[in-house]
């Protein structure tokens, strides 16, 4: 057992701190939001020049063939710098690309992907009550040469920055869902697709709808080697994001609580730091064991993703669930307790505790409410319910 | 980042389940009544301890020397999972093996190490802790019972209480007053009590649910020999906080409290397995997740700790967080088993309609005291706070000469 990051993970996360801290500081993500400016390109491509981009693509197509773990230490740092931009759609369908895509559209994308070239979002889940990417109202009708595509996608991240879409749909029309999912690599400037561009909670976290009308799909652009392949295709990458996001939350909540506990033990009440109280310095207490229970629970399922045998006494789609879980009531209670901490100013628009709360809020509703995940860790745990009502 | 055993500790587990195999038929071979004395509990306690130091398999991680087996806390750890949750015997002496012996190991002379720590582990001696007092629980230094110098030894004087097994130990772990003119902090002195020594008295303290686990202990004028200071005379605050610290380490405190969790999973799966999330159990299955997640982050948490604790460095604060997540994932559990159990809930007594004799209301009861025994919630709020966060401690904290 050795429960402690090596020093190449040390290192790739120093660097990633660095980085961020010169090309993206805090103030300037701040000043983004404000005037609605996007990421800078020049900033894009030196995560390319990184390898983020690249990180866990193998070398074949340029990339650095990093572990999940090693990757986390990238994660957790933009995650603490709120750092904008389309990277983990960009990454996530890159993934199901890699996982599904045929060799031909791995060569043309992937490499392309890691130079910084490509930006690419994946169109996933979707409403309707469902948060799998077999819910919703989106199908593919098998046509001659390929299929025909249809349907809406509500809030799809990084969607309008997209030069690439991959695209869940479910197989057959809507009076037949019975050949299950299956990912396609769609062009966004192709006659019959609508994007239309959100306002969002989090303006460095992009969001679109997307139409299909009738968008004729040839075959090659299937995921897969054949239709069945999308299910295997989906789980892995919904334990990707899953865990990405836990990452970026652990990030994300670290720095907020680092903000209130210095505030605490500055800011004066009563002749006494407020950090002095215990009112004050049990809410920081709280945000302490809640961010180290993620980092515990985050290291152990990275861990659990990343092992060639399966672990013991979890499936990655129960580690995904559970870090999940965690991450969204543990964001959530720290940018809680970090504002109370802080006062009134946390509140205003000048401060930067609201980027953490609307990061924190996004994540938690993205994919899937908490009750999602919970029915998923019930399910992995012999509490499974009966078919039919499943989902979430 | 590797969360495994290795392939030696696997096979050492391999080798313990072994000899669990083939020593429990015998134990359970035995006669032993649901409802035992505590003759019967100290006999038991006693022979399957006894067996137990035999083969080297209780605190394995401490030297050869002294009774152990000179492996390391993760081995001690597989002890604790593969044979106390087991329960073959009550667990009599679990605040000797916790707290008052790994202290004496880490701040006693060699002579006390080889008097306490061999008969311990042969089963033949029973410790308690003496720390809390009537007016002094979580602010420890506020202790008034005194130890005055009589000769070359002292005389302990005064009362303690919420005192664990304290009717079954042979010796104590005593923290008293040895200086009265000292700053609170100062003035302390750790002694190595006998409990059957004249002077002593027992009183046992009922708990909310009947169980007699906690006692009253009082001194009148006993007698302690010089050679039973424990660590340096009036340096015995220094010797509390360390023993605090062991009981947050490596006590595998929530490794011994999962079969009483793992209870409630099982029955929240029979009441809850293949059911339809419907309005009325909504909230029953989130609280059940939540329970399994904040199970696993215990669980990793106290890998952690524990893997600080072999690679050499003495428990730290980080210790505190395992001891708020069993205390409070217990209390959510017993609490969530009479939601699940409805009107069932509220119970007792031997009938087929009340489910397991009333062991949910009564461990229910008993899960109150789990947020103050072994550290407040928050006196370990204040831990973490101050000692990993590094905020001040407040204004009447920071003066230690205060009155008392």
């Amino acid at each position: 057992m050795d429960l402690r990051y090596d020093e190449n993970q040390i290192l790739i996360q120093d660097q990633a701190r660095e980085f961020i801290a010169r090309e993206s500081p805090l103030e300037q993500v701040h000043e983004w939001r404000r005037s609605e400016t996007p990421l800078p390109g020049p900033v894009w491509q030196g995560m390319a020049a990184m390898g983020w981009l690249g990180a866990i693509l193998p070398e074949d197509y340029g990339g650095m063939g990093l572990s999940l773990t090693d990757l986390s230490r990238i994660l957790e740092e933009m995650g603490r710098g709120l750092l904008p931009g389309p990277f983990l759609p960009t990454l996530t369908a890159a993934h199901a690309v890699l996982l599904g895509g045929p060799q031909e559209m791995r060569r043309r994308i992937l490499p392309a992907v890691v130079q910084g070239q490509l930006h690419l979002a994946l169109a996933r889940t979707q409403e309707g009550g469902r948060f799998d990417a077999m819910g919703g109202r989106f199908f593919a009708d098998s046509t001659e040469g390929g299929y025909l595509l249809f349907g809406e996608k509500l809030a799809v991240p990084g969607l309008a920055e997209a030069d690439h879409i991959v695209v869940a749909a479910v197989l057959g029309l809507p009076e037949k869902i019975d050949e299950g999912v299956a990912f396609f690599l769609i062009d966004p400037k192709v006659t019959g697709v609508v994007i239309e561009p959100l306002r969002t909670l989090d303006g460095g976290w992009t969001q679109a709808s997307l139409r299909l009308d009738a968008v004729r799909v040839p075959a090659y652009r299937l995921l897969g080697e054949n239709p069945g392949q999308g299910p295997s295709v989906n789980e892995r990458v919904s334990a990707l994001l899953d865990l990405s996001l836990a990452f970026d939350a652990l990030g994300g909540a670290q720095h907020a609580m680092e903000i209130a506990v210095e505030y605490a033990k500055v800011r004066t009440a009563f002749g006494q730091p407020i950090g002095s109280y215990q009112a004050i310095k049990h809410k920081c207490a709280d945000m302490l064991h809640a961010v180290e229970s993620l980092r515990a629970i985050a290291m152990w399922a990275a861990w659990v993703m990343d092992a060639s045998e399966p672990a013991q006494d979890a499936t990655p789609a129960l580690a995904a669930a559970m870090v999940r879980a965690t991450a969204i009531e543990t964001y959530d209670l720290v940018v809680r307790h970090a504002t109370q901490v802080l006062g009134a100013i946390a509140c205003t628009e000048e401060h930067v505790m609201h980027l953490f709360a609307k990061r924190a809020k996004t994540l938690s509703l993205a994919f899937g409410p908490l009750a999602y995940y919970q029915e998923i860790i019930l399910r992995e745990n012999g509490f499974g319910i009966s078919a039919g009502s499943q989902g979430g | 980042m590797d969360f495994r055993l290795t392939e030696g500790q696997e096979r050492y587990r391999e080798a313990v389940r072994h000899w669990v195999a083939d020593n429990i038929p015998e134990m359970e071979a035995l006669p032993y009544p649901a409802d035992p004395t505590p003759e019967q509990m100290r006999e038991r306690y006693a022979l399957w301890q006894r067996k137990r130091f035999d083969f080297r398999l209780t605190c394995v991680h401490w030297p050869e020397a002294v009774g152990g087996a000179g492996l390391t806390a993760m081995e001690h750890f597989i002890v604790t999972e593969e044979i106390d949750t087991l329960n073959v015997a009550p667990n009599l002496n679990i605040i000797g093996f916790g707290m008052c012996l790994p202290v004496i190991l880490h701040a006693g002379s060699g002579e006390q190490r080889n008097r306490y720590i061999p008969a311990a582990l042969r089963g033949e001696e029973i410790w308690c802790q003496l720390f809390s007092e009537p007016g002094a629980g979580s602010d420890l230094a506020g202790l008034t019972t005194r130890a005055e110098p009589d000769g070359k030894g002292w005389r302990v004087n005064g009362q303690k209480t919420w005192t664990s097994y304290a009717h079954f130990a042979d010796r104590g772990l005593c923290l008293a007053r040895s200086e009265s003119s000292a700053s609170r902090h100062r003035g302390l002195t750790m002694f190595l009590v006998d409990m059957r020594r004249e002077g002593v008295s027992v009183r046992p303290i009922r708990i909310n649910n009947g169980d007699h686990v906690f006692n009253e202990v009082f001194f009148d004028n006993v007698y302690v020999e010089p050679e039973d200071v424990l660590g340096e005379v009036h340096g015995g605050w220094k010797v509390a906080i360390d023993t605090l610290m062991f009981e947050r380490g490596t006590s595998n405190i929530h490794i011994l409290m999962r079969p009483q969790i793992d209870k409630v999973i099982a029955l929240a799966k029979e009441r809850l397995a293949g059911a339809a999330p419907t309005l009325g159990n909504q909230a029953a299955r989130g609280e059940i997740a939540r329970l399994i997640t904040r199970l696993k982050v215990m669980d990793i948490q106290g890998l952690r700790v524990l893997h600080g604790a072999t690679t050499g460095a003495p428990p730290g604060p980080e210790g505190s967080f395992v001891k708020l997540d069993w205390s409070e994932i217990n209390q959510r559990a017993q609490a969530l088993a009479l939601d699940l159990l409805g009107p069932a809930g509220a119970l007792l007594g031997d009938n087929p309609a009340v489910p397991e004799g009333g062991w949910f209301p009564k461990n229910w009861l008993r899960s109150f005291a789990n947020t103050i025994e072994a550290g407040s919630s928050e006196i370990l709020r204040n831990i973490v706070s101050e000692r990993i966060l590094g905020l001040p401690k407040d204004a009447q904290r920071q003066n230690p000469n205060r009155a008392r």
